[in-house]
């Protein structure tokens, strides 16, 4: 098998010998035919054949002389001395492929979570939005302060906030300015349209919808993959209702049936025809890339039947459409806002005169804003893109790690064939051809290292894109030109960065004075290059070791967090009976029916609901009460809701079924409440005052998370959902912890009403993961990848350089063990170097951890970014790290037999 | 590098232009170009084959010119030279360059007290 695989290179090597040798004779030839025709040449002139000779000789002078000067020459061309080094450097990587392989992987991750990262950036932040001319769009905001906003609803209230800013606007101005504007002749407006309830061939499903205008998709330059969009006809009251789907819907539900166009779907209680099925890249316009495509996309004109008395399209002093509009290329954005703003004022008029006097005396018109929407209407969500800052730093400073390892190492290799450099050298290689054949080696590193790194930027983005973006609309990208050319640059960058060093280092070396090839100890400068490089290593690796431990702290801190209810064993869904066509009294005795039913499953030990819009961790509706100077949460709950979340009561009594009487309505409130409202009172008994009602309190209870997991429980007070009905309820169902009940759920309720949707059916503990703890676990999952990443560097980079160390001073280390050194004494000598400057740089690593910790500490729950413990436990873990890196060339040096080291050269 | 004569010497870099100049009337053997490089410059440039057989595979190797053996006119085998594309590209550029530069150079050289 070795002879075989030698066979081809033998083969080569002949045919190489070969073409030196043709050339070689090919230039005997043309000498000898030039002589030979100088001599012609001096005969035709006059001279005899001999003067002729002479003559030719002397000319050509001796021809070895000239053959001499032809060999310099080179008889490679600049490629094909390239590809020489390119075939020498793999040769040579392939010797050492721990080498070759530790640079290679350590290249692509770093290179490779850059580039993936860049891909998300370059998919969902910065790409235009996939539509005709993304830069011409244009969509509107206002801001300013007191401004009117939606009226329609109980406890809304005139916005008073400084600053106040919006992207939705009332009918009365969309319908304005698509009556008549020179400026803005192609305009449209969409609006989410929240859940449906969806039935055909007897299932019903919960689908997300989008209202838009008839103008929509023909300004986006969209049209269906088949059947037609929603057209302009479409936005006649008198149209007859269509609907249009979504790829990714048409797909989960109908199997991509051709045939469903035309088909009839029971959208709520209207029913509307299949028009057409928009392609996959058709999303969602105002949240690109943000959040998923709507399932289907409705005319708004449609809006009145589907919401009946909710319409929006009714109420006109909603501010709900999104508007976006195609500007001529000449008109600026500024004189759009000016040309518009009588537009917004006029429409708000219109209304205005429906509201209260009292409302109407702090009613400003809000400012208009013009923006560009080529990359989507709305601003990416700012919290997403803080965490995507922060792991683009985290990346980068892997990467930095990264080029300082390879340098590391490249170093040392160089040390390591500084006897071949001088070989080369001594026999006649130029000081510019040996560094041509570092650059090409390093150049060879980056190219491996490049193509793997692809496959991890691909991983990398696909992982960090549901987590970082929600669900995002498409795959990220990551075969584009964009991300290969930052890719290739990183590369480059990287490659550069690592090779400077060792060339830095060579020639501070002089490592081109053939005495080299001796070898021997190792210069103090050479040393002192590797330690500083070690040093950054570990400095930049710390604070990354440090930031998972306290990444890691805060997930479990926030796992372990008392939510003030039991979290345990309980299944949530949400209905909405009313979608169906359900009146007030019909949904009320709907949920009786539901829990009896699923009482009966066994495993359920019991069953409540609270109203749809507030729950507890998801939010609860914030009321303002005592004329206005006070706010605080509410929920609206069934009377055996807090027996069945086992939220302990302290004082009073909780709902009874005997609360129904709308005259006397009651409140049991929390004890945050309790203490902040009736500091000095016994509680029971007092009275809520909110706008003209009165609740009687007739109950404490304990305090439970309201918003999400890291606010504490501001001042809460329930309702009861039987004195308050609200359309939709949240059932939540206790269990003794069976997993499959989740379907079993499923099939009861379809036994009750099969077209009743439900929506979001998950288990507590899966939804506080999904909803809670998405981002606090992509931290803890990237940051404890990363620091393993830098762990791992560092212990290559501390066993290299000692290993290098010892290898290079082995001589003179058996000299000083043969003139009677203590073990101890070669330890500190080689093991001691090394680790001081570990040392250092844990110290280093340690401040910048301390410097940096500040960034982070809003994104950690329950310990301060200087957390002691976390601190003391990752430099702890660094030095651990350290001793077992060193502890096996340090063993190599105190065992060198003296005899063999000074024979060994 | 350029080969020294009785008369001149060969400004630095200026031999292969020269070789491709020749090459650009008509093809070529070595001698023949050397003799044509010396007539056409009435003798001021002498060159010997110590400097034309470096050129030779200089240019060769960097694609400007292509040898091919063939019938000498007194039906010897001979090695004739003649110019690629790249090379009668390379030949214009280096004849403009030439050009500017060395009307530069006498501007300056006849340039006289007062001028600036």
């Amino acid at each position: 098998m070795r002879a075989l695989s030698g066979l081809p290179r033998l083969l080569r090597r002949f045919l190489s010998f070969r073409a030196q040798w043709r050339a070689d004779r090919d230039l005997d030839a043309e000498l000898e035919q030039f002589f030979e025709t100088a001599v012609d040449h001096k005969i035709g002139s006059g001279l005899s054949r001999e003067a002729a000779v002479r003559a030719a000789r002397l000319e050509l002078g001796s021809p070895e002389a000239v053959k001499d000067r032809v060999r310099d020459m080179g008889w490679e061309s600049l490629r094909d001395r390239i590809w020489q080094d390119v075939r020498h450097s793999c040769r040579s990587l392939r010797r050492s492929p721990a080498f070759t392989l530790i640079v290679i992987v350590t290249l692509a991750l770093g290179v490779g979570a850059n580039a993936g990262l860049f891909a998300l950036a370059h998919s969902y932040l910065w790409r235009a939005l996939p539509v005709n001319h993304p830069e011409d769009l244009v969509a509107f905001r206002w801001s300013g302060q007191h401004t009117v906003r939606q009226m329609s609803s109980e406890h809304a209230f005139i916005a008073g906030r400084a600053g106040d800013v919006g992207g939705a606007f009332p009918i009365g101005f969309f319908e304005s300015i698509r009556a008549g504007t020179d400026l803005l002749p192609d305009v449209a407006a969409v609006a989410p349209g929240g859940t449906f309830n969806l039935a055909a061939d007897r299932r019903a499903d919960s689908v997300t919808g989008q209202f838009v205008s008839g103008g929509y998709f023909g300004l986006l330059g969209l049209s269906a993959q088949s059947g037609r969009t929603i057209q302009p006809p479409d936005d006649q009251e008198s149209a007859a209702p269509v609907v249009v789907l979504s790829d990714a819907y048409w797909s989960r539900r109908f199997a991509r049936d051709p045939g469903l166009i035309g088909r009839a779907l029971a959208i709520n209680t209207t029913t509307a025809t299949v028009v057409g099925i928009m392609p996959a890249e058709a999303g969602d316009l105002a949240q690109r890339g943000v959040a998923s495509p709507p399932d289907i996309w409705i005319p708004i004109a449609l809006e009145p039947q589907l919401r009946r008395a909710g319409s929006l399209v009714r109420t006109p002093g909603a501010w709900w459409l999104t508007i976006v509009g195609r500007k001529p290329k000449d008109v600026a954005l500024a004189r759009l806002e000016a040309s518009l703003m009588p537009h917004l004022a006029a429409a708000v008029e219109s209304y205005i005169g429906r509201v209260t006097p009292s409302q109407k005396a702090k009613v400003r018109i809000p400012r208009l804003e013009a923006v560009s929407a080529q990359r989507g209407i709305s601003d990416p969500d700012p919290e997403a893109v803080f965490r995507f800052r922060l792991l683009g730093a985290i990346c980068a400073v892997v990467l930095l790690i990264v080029c300082l390892n390879v340098s590391n190492l490249l170093m040392s290799r160089s040390v390591v064939r500084e006897r071949e450099t001088a070989v080369r050298m001594a026999i006649g290689a130029t000081p510019g051809r040996v560094v041509q054949q570092w650059l090409v080696e390093a150049a060879v590193l980056g190219v491996l290292g490049a193509l793997l790194a692809l496959v991890v930027a691909g991983v990398v983005a696909s992982t960090l894109a549901p987590l970082l973006f929600g669900t995002p609309l498409d795959r990220p990208a990551v075969l584009t030109w964009p991300v290969l050319l930052f890719l290739g640059i990183v590369t480059i960058v990287a490659v550069a960065a690592f090779g400077v060093f060792p060339a830095i280092h060579v020639a501070c070396r002089g490592l081109f004075s053939p005495s080299r090839i001796q070898g021997g100890t190792q210069s103090r400068r050479q040393r002192w290059a590797g330690s500083v490089l070690l040093t950054g290593q570990i400095a930049l690796s710390l604070p990354l070791v440090i930031g998972a431990g306290l990444f890691l702290r805060t997930l479990a801190n926030l796992r372990a967090i008392d939510v003030g209810f039991d979290s345990n064993n309980l299944i949530l869904f949400t209905l909405e009976p009313e979608l169906n066509g359900y009146d007030a009294a019909r949904a009320a005795a709907l949920y009786p029916l539901i829990e009896q039913r699923l009482l009966r499953l066994p495993g359920v030990t019991a069953v409540t609901s609270s109203a749809f819009g507030a729950s507890l961790l998801d939010g609860g509706v914030v009321v303002m009460f005592l004329a206005g100077q006070q706010r605080a949460s509410m929920l609206s709950v069934d009377h055996n809701f807090f027996s069945t979340l086992r939220i302990p009561l302290k004082q009073g009594r909780t709902f009874a079924p005997s609360d129904t009487r709308p005259s006397t309505p009651v409140a049991v409130v929390n004890q945050t409440f309790a203490r902040t409202h009736f500091p000095d009172r016994h509680p029971v008994g007092q009275t809520i005052r909110m706008g003209a009602r009165q609740l009687e309190v007739i109950g404490v209870v304990g305090d439970a998370k309201v918003n999400g997991l890291r606010e504490p429980s501001p001042p809460t007070f329930y309702r009861s959902v039987v004195q308050q009905p609200l359309p939709g309820r949240r059932v939540i169902v206790r269990t003794t912890g069976s997993a499959s009940l989740v379907q079993a759920t499923r099939d009861a309720i379809r036994e009750i009403d099969p077209h009743l949707a439900l929506q979001a059916i998950s288990t507590q503990e899966d939804r506080i993961e999904s909803r809670y703890l998405k981002s606090e676990r992509m931290f803890a999952v990237m940051s404890n990848a990363v620091s393993g990443l830098a762990i791992v560097v560092t212990m290559i980079g501390v066993y290299a350089l000692l290993s290098y160390t010892v290898a290079q001073r082995t001589k003179e280390i058996g000299i000083r063990i043969a003139l009677g050194a203590q073990p101890r004494r070669i330890l500190r000598m080689t093991v001691g170097s090394v680790l001081r400057w570990g040392l250092l740089g844990i110290a280093l690593g340690l401040t910048a951890a301390l410097a940096l910790g500040r960034v982070i500490g809003s994104v950690l729950f329950g310990l301060s970014p200087h957390d002691a413990g976390t601190l003391s436990g990752a430099t702890a873990l660094m030095m651990l790290v350290m001793g077992l890196a060193a502890y096996f060339p340090a063993r190599r040096a105190t065992r060198v037999d003296p005899l063999v080291a000074i024979r060994c050269d | 590098m350029a080969g020294t004569s009785k008369s001149s010497a060969l400004v630095q870099g200026t031999l292969d232009m020269l070789i491709l100049k020749t090459l650009a009337l008509e093809p070529a053997h070595g001698y023949g170009i050397g003799v044509r490089i010396e007539a056409i410059s009435k003798g001021v440039f002498q060159v010997n084959a110590g400097s034309l057989f470096p050129a030779f595979r200089r240019l060769e190797r960097d694609g400007l010119i292509k040898g091919e053996w063939r019938t000498t006119e007194n039906n010897r085998r001979g090695k004739y030279y003649a110019l690629t594309q790249l090379g009668r590209a390379t030949l214009r550029r280096q004849q403009s360059d030439w050009e500017v530069q060395t009307a530069a150079i006498s501007r300056i050289l006849r340039a006289s007290a007062g001028e600036t």
